[in-house]
């Protein structure tokens, strides 16, 4: 082989590595997902019902017993705990088998009989599990027409599945038919919430839409100026929401705006959360906002940049104290009048998903309540704080 | 790297808020960065040529110092010298291109932001407030997904498989034209095989236009784009600069750059005239007399 050969092909390989270093050092958007947390019940010892939480993690599904943190034992009809041929307890986890590269769950599963849980994915399907064996009742899943980012909302006769694309459908909730499609300009990225037979619908697209729950008929929207990402609040009567364009507003259910607060640093993705007269948010820039909800308007009670990465997850009130969760991977505990931190707690993975408040009750034996906050990290992926202190009770990784 | 970043998805957002269609703002996206690297392609370009010049001089050199590596390195950096020419100046354009195109692919994946972590990752990139209003951006275009790879295996209609197909194909054809058309002409050296340089062009010719096709195939739908209309718009540019090559395509060679003729002393016909100088032509005097060339007194020959 010629020296000139020789120096092509090295120039060759050399220009490759310099290409393949410099793609290493640019950084790409993570690719991992946030589903949220959902708490259903399920036949424990004796079928006893025990409450448990559903964690969809990248591509499985996890019922977590909110006690100890451990993956619940699955139950036959006696309530005997189902051995696998090891002989060890089967444990309640569903595999999609890697058939959501790369993300697969932003959503919660809802349950949509006593024995089936529907999980929607971002692969633009929707799975059945049978809850008491925890199978999948086809690998494939029923195929949709788009991503579902947003959680659907299941009444006595629909399931309302929003698709991050387009429009929202409301399938017929014995077979799956489709009753109505309503198209929004760029997809519904939310829970849409229904209120009597409103269906209220937050869209990519800079509207909130206010559709006939039955007919899929327009009856209101409003365009609140930026992407509505978040379910809106009903409190009292009223939605509250936020968009895209740091805005908070306060409106009607016959679609009036009756208040809005213009001063968000950045973007409003979440839901808000409201107690005794005052609304509480994050933005997208690590703020909090604390706003007062009176007649002629919103006041800033305070705002303050609790994080330095952005604040998606709705507040969680929990008596004087407001705990809010970042993208920094910290959970902090707020003071609920000032904004006055009281202390933090770290968790391994970013903090998007709504975080779940767990009480205890006759179907979860716990001494004291419990915040569970799902993190974007593997090795923790649901973590269990005593909501009063911050204690850390328990993590769940895969 | 968000110093480059940002300001590509600030600028990409920007393109779109104006034409509101991703497409057309990556096309325009793409000329304004071939605007803003010119003067780096103009460089280039004189790089190539005056390097492409000193060819046979470089061939002579080589020849000279045959077993001293170090005085040929010498001897070729002070020929670089006098002619003012930098002997890497072709390749920084180029190494210029890579950041900004993996810049670009990052772009378009942070401004299109097709899935909700993507989006969120968008926060705080955006320099120029207000633009947030036009969040999120329609990263759909003819049934395929501009942030996703081409769907060629599973396609959910006959338009999204021919896209797909189309645009690795697009990216190959505009990637091996631009090579053709932009590179200078092949001058045969004095063996009639082709200089370093000229076989480095040759393999990139080949290489470039699989590599991109593997690009295509691999990354997102916009970057096919970017490589698409930055290849056409380097084709325009050269056009419009005169330095086209569209006999390239055909392989058609050009005379060399500087005719070194060997000594030729020709046998007059007349054994009383005197010979020709020589190095005056190449051509043997019996070709323009007419005459058979015959072996002269001292042993020169026509060749």
């Amino acid at each position: 082989m010629s020296k000139a050969k020789r120096a092509i092909q090295a120039g060759t390989l050399g220009l490759l590595l310099l290409i393949g270093a410099l793609a290493a050092c640019v950084p790409l958007p993570a690719d991992s997902n946030w589903g949220h947390l959902s708490v259903l019940e399920y036949p424990g010892a004796n079928n006893v019902m025990m409450g448990a939480v559903a964690l969809p993690f990248h591509d499985q599904l996890t019922l977590i017993d909110p006690i100890n943190g451990l993956a619940v034992q699955l139950r036959d009809t006696q309530g005997n705990i189902r051995p696998d041929e090891q002989g060890n307890p089967r444990l309640w986890k569903v595999s999609t088998g890697g058939r959501c590269i790369p993300d697969c769950f932003y959503s919660a599963p809802v349950r949509i009989n006593d024995d089936t849980l529907l999980v929607p994915g971002y692969n633009k399907r929707l799975l059945e599990v049978d809850l008491l064996t925890a199978r999948l009742s086809s690998v494939e899943g029923r195929a949709v027409d788009g991503h579902i980012v947003g959680s659907p909302l299941v009444t006595e006769d629909s399931i309302y599945v929003p698709f991050s694309e387009r429009d929202i459908v409301a399938l017929n909730r014995t077979d799956y038919s489709v009753r109505w499609r309503f198209d929004t300009d760029r997809g519904v990225w939310a829970a849409p919430l229904l209120v009597d037979d409103l269906l209220i619908v937050p869209s990519m697209d800079h509207n909130l839409y206010a559709l006939d729950a039955q007919r899929g008929t327009l009856i209101w929207s409003l365009n609140l100026g930026g992407a509505v990402g978040g379910t809106p609040l009903l409190h009292e009567g009223e939605l509250y929401i936020g968009s895209f364009a740091g805005r908070i507003f306060r409106i009607s259910l016959d679609g009036r705006i009756l208040a809005m607060f213009d001063g968000a640093q950045e973007w409003i993705w979440g839901t808000p959360t409201i107690a005794d007269g005052i609304l509480y948010v994050g933005d997208t820039n690590g703020y909090v906002y604390a706003l007062a909800v009176e007649a002629n308007g919103f006041r800033r009670v305070w705002s303050r940049q609790v994080g330095t990465r952005a604040i998606r997850a709705t507040p969680v009130v929990y008596g004087d104290t407001l705990i809010v969760g970042g993208r920094d991977r910290l959970v902090y505990w707020l003071k609920r009048e000032t904004g006055e931190e009281l202390f933090r707690r770290e968790v391994r993975g970013e903090i998007l998903a709504d975080m779940l408040v767990v009480e205890p009750s006759e179907t979860i034996t716990i001494p004291e309540p419990f915040i569970l906050i799902s993190t974007m990290a593997r090795e923790e992926a649901l973590v269990a704080f005593t909501l009063d202190d911050g204690e850390r009770r328990w993590a769940y990784g895969f | 790297m968000d110093l480059i970043l940002n300001p590509f998805v600030t600028l990409l957002t920007l393109l779109y808020t104006i034409f509101n269609d991703m497409v057309l703002s990556i096309v325009v996206f793409t000329v304004l960065v071939k605007l803003a690297t010119y003067p780096l392609t103009a460089q280039q370009l004189k790089s190539a040529q005056k390097m492409q010049q000193l060819q046979p001089e470089m061939k002579k050199l080589q020849e000279k110092y045959k077993g001293d590596r170090e005085k040929l390195s010498q001897e070729q950096m002070a020929l670089y010298r006098q002619h003012g020419v930098n002997p890497v100046g072709g390749c920084l354009p180029l190494f210029i291109q890579f950041p900004i195109f993996i810049a670009l692919y990052s772009a378009i994946n942070f401004a299109l932001a097709s899935t909700p972590t993507h989006l969120i990752d968008l926060t705080g990139r955006l320099l120029i407030p207000g633009l947030e209003r036009a969040i999120p951006l329609n990263n759909l275009w003819l049934g395929l997904d501009l942030t996703m790879p081409p769907n060629i295996s599973n396609p959910s209609s006959a338009l999204v498989l021919i896209v797909s197909l189309a645009m690795p194909i697009l990216t190959m054809v505009t990637t091996w034209l631009s090579f053709k058309i932009t590179a200078p002409p092949p001058v045969p050296s004095e063996d009639g095989k082709p200089n370093q340089a000229q076989a480095m062009t040759q393999s990139m010719s080949t290489i470039m236009p699989l590599m991109y096709g593997f690009f295509a195939l691999s990354f997102s739908v916009g970057l096919s784009i970017y490589f698409i209309v930055s290849n056409i718009a380097q084709i325009v540019q050269y056009v419009l600069m005169g330095r086209a090559n569209f006999g390239n395509l055909f392989g058609r060679r050009a005379q060399p750059a500087i005719v070194t003729a060997p000594a030729v002393k020709a046998i007059p016909a007349n054994p009383g005239n005197r010979p020709k100088p020589s190095g005056s032509s190449t051509k043997p005097s019996a070709q323009r007399g007419g005459h058979s060339p015959k072996p002269s007194a001292k042993g020169g020959k026509t060749k």
